[in-house]
């Protein structure tokens, strides 16, 4: 009798945590606290680009920026420009990393609702962690639906003396249109651009414009 | 390997589980040693579990494994993966660290050539349960994608990308291909990844069939390449342009008594008209200095971080802009690579040379600072 009351106490137990997961086929579609702890074993990016879309249903904020934050991790660590692995482990961590910055990249795209907004905010702290994938952070930048915010922040990484800071003012003059260009003139004027190489490309680019 | 929700509990010899509707006691196995052992015939209920089906597990047998033949495959030969007739599909997919593949929803096999390393997913039901079960796929990589013996480096011919130099450059290690403006300080040729359409610097092509890999965009025959090139502004040059010996007496006077009247350039004064130390420091100065960047960047380039066709090598996508921009990314950040280990040599500090230079119209004895 002491069994039975304990199978039902476990079978309420159960029923309770399944009912807690979030859409009809929670059976097979993992938490996000689980995705985030795969990502890290597996790179299994497609379950993370799925929570980030919420493809399989709602997701607090919380959950969705957990899992993102994995992938800056990802993206940074696996990128990370100090190592000493030999090349062929290193050319795996870098496509894991890299890959991690593409589905932080498609996650903000959209389509419409299911566009993760806190793309774009990971893509420049990716940017900004000075990794290998930084320059890729920022292409990925280019491609997301908010132009003036990608604006913002190219024109921001831009002015530091960060290992991106050249891809990000080439960014601005290649693929950003005349805002970018607009953006660039008024940080040549201003005297803004302070990495050695960037503010080159930068004379350059006033050069052949006439600033 | 299987991938589910399920509960175990153990109690003493006994087994119990929960398929997400009900609790229900799993039937032995029959078999040698199933008594023993107590080999439980999961059926839905490992589907549900979240554990991994594990073969030396007696506890979760593994009737529905997903099999995908052979585990290691060439690049571009066929792999076949199945799963037991017992399981109704519902949906195939392919997972790469590129995106996912939707394939078949029905069918208990799918099979194809394939060119990227991933896992094949099979969604299914048993009696109304849904499951999955996933396999790994690996493709041995392509041989000999890499551009390290191919990357180079020399000092530029006279004229040789001229164009790049920024207003404040008195000497330039850039790509033989650089042009003004934002690809001032391209090292590759191409400059760029064009979009879709343009002038790629490698070929697409498309897995055929409908197997895990078909329709998959992937990069054959990549052309980019990174030949460095060092060069001193022109105005310091044997070809650069002549100004009129107009300005200070020593040197105009000097230029007339052995080479007599007409325009001369920097290096002529200097070299010709009088045979300036300054000059020839500064010179020795720009070219090493030049050489130095080019001479950091082509290991640089040689190391995975910069191996434009060893980072294209793996990338298959969706679509053809899909794989543009993963190839871009790449090309991107391994230009960044190899831009910061030639900005590396800079090691600070400034020296000055004195020699004659013709300035705000004028000839004149100036100082020239450099820095290093």
């Amino acid at each position: 009798m002491r069994f039975l009351l304990a199978m039902h106490s476990l079978r309420l137990a159960l029923l309770a945590l399944l009912f807690a997961a979030p859409t009809a086929e929670a059976q097979v579609r993992p938490a996000p606290s689980n995705v985030a702890a795969r990502l890290r074993s597996d790179g299994n990016n497609w379950e993370a680009l799925q929570i980030l879309k919420q493809a399989w249903g709602p997701h607090a904020p919380s959950e969705l920026d957990a899992v993102a934050d994995t992938l800056v991790a990802i993206a940074v660590t696996m990128a990370s420009r100090v190592h000493s692995d030999p090349a062929d482990v290193r050319a795996r961590k870098l496509q894991a990393a890299s890959s991690a910055v593409e589905t932080l990249r498609l996650a903000g795209i959209g389509p419409g609702a299911a566009r993760y907004i806190g793309s774009p905010p990971r893509l420049l702290r990716i940017a900004e962690s000075g990794a290998w994938t930084a320059p890729a952070a920022l292409l990925a930048l280019t491609s997301q639906p908010d132009t003036n915010q990608t604006l913002r922040f190219l024109r921001q990484i831009s002015m530091q003396d960060t290992y991106a800071a050249p891809t990000a003012v080439f960014l601005l003059a290649a693929d950003m249109g005349v805002e970018g260009i607009d953006t660039l003139r008024g940080l040549y004027r201003a005297g803004l651009v302070v990495h050695p190489l960037a503010r080159r490309q930068l004379d350059a680019i006033a050069a052949q414009n006439r600033w | 390997m299987s991938r589910c929700l399920a509960w175990v509990l153990l109690v003493a010899s006994t087994v119990s589980c929960w398929d997400g509707n009900e609790i229900a006691s799993p039937e032995r196995k029959s078999g040698a040693g199933a008594a023993d052992s107590a080999v439980i015939d999961w059926g839905i209920i490992r589907i549900a579990t979240g554990e991994s089906c594990d073969p030396s597990n007696p506890i979760i047998s593994c009737d529905l494994e997903l099999v995908c033949t052979p585990a290691a495959v060439e690049f571009g030969d066929n792999v076949a993966c199945s799963i037991g007739p017992e399981a109704e599909v519902t949906q195939w997919r392919f997972l790469w660290d590129g995106g996912s593949l939707s394939g078949p929803t029905s069918g208990n096999s799918w099979s194809g050539p394939v060119v990227v390393s991933g896992t094949v997913m099979v969604e299914f039901l048993v009696n109304g349960a849904p499951g999955s079960e996933t396999a790994a796929v690996n493709v041995d990589r392509r041989s000999s994608w890499t551009w390290a013996s191919q990357v180079n480096g020399a000092q530029a011919s006279p004229g040789e990308i001229d164009q790049c130099f920024s207003p404040s450059d008195l000497g330039l290690a850039s790509g033989q291909s650089c042009t003004g403006g934002q690809y001032a300080k391209a090292l590759f040729t191409p400059v760029d990844v064009p979009p879709v359409g343009g002038s790629q610097p490698y070929g697409m092509q498309q897995v055929s069939g409908d197997g895990p890999n078909g329709s998959l965009w992937y990069i054959v025959s990549p052309t980019a390449t990174m030949q460095l090139r060092s060069q001193v502004r022109v105005e310091f040059r044997p070809d650069g342009p002549a100004f009129a010996m107009v300005g200070d007496s020593i040197i105009v006077t000097a230029c007339l008594n052995s080479l007599g009247a007409g325009a001369r350039s920097t290096h002529t004064v200097n070299t010709s008209c009088l045979n300036t130390s300054g000059f020839a420091d500064f010179m020795s100065f720009a070219w090493d200095h030049e050489a130095d960047h080019v001479s950091a960047g082509i290991p640089a380039a040689q190391q995975a971080d910069g191996d434009v066709h060893l980072l294209w090598e793996p990338l298959a996508r969706a679509s053809q802009s899909d794989l543009q921009f993963a190839a871009r990314s790449a090309f991107l950040a391994a230009h960044s690579h190899i831009s910061d280990a030639m900005e590396s040599t800079h090691t600070g500090g400034t020296t000055e040379f004195e020699f004659w230079r013709f300035l705000s119209g004028a000839w004149t004895w100036a100082i020239t600072v450099v820095g290093h």
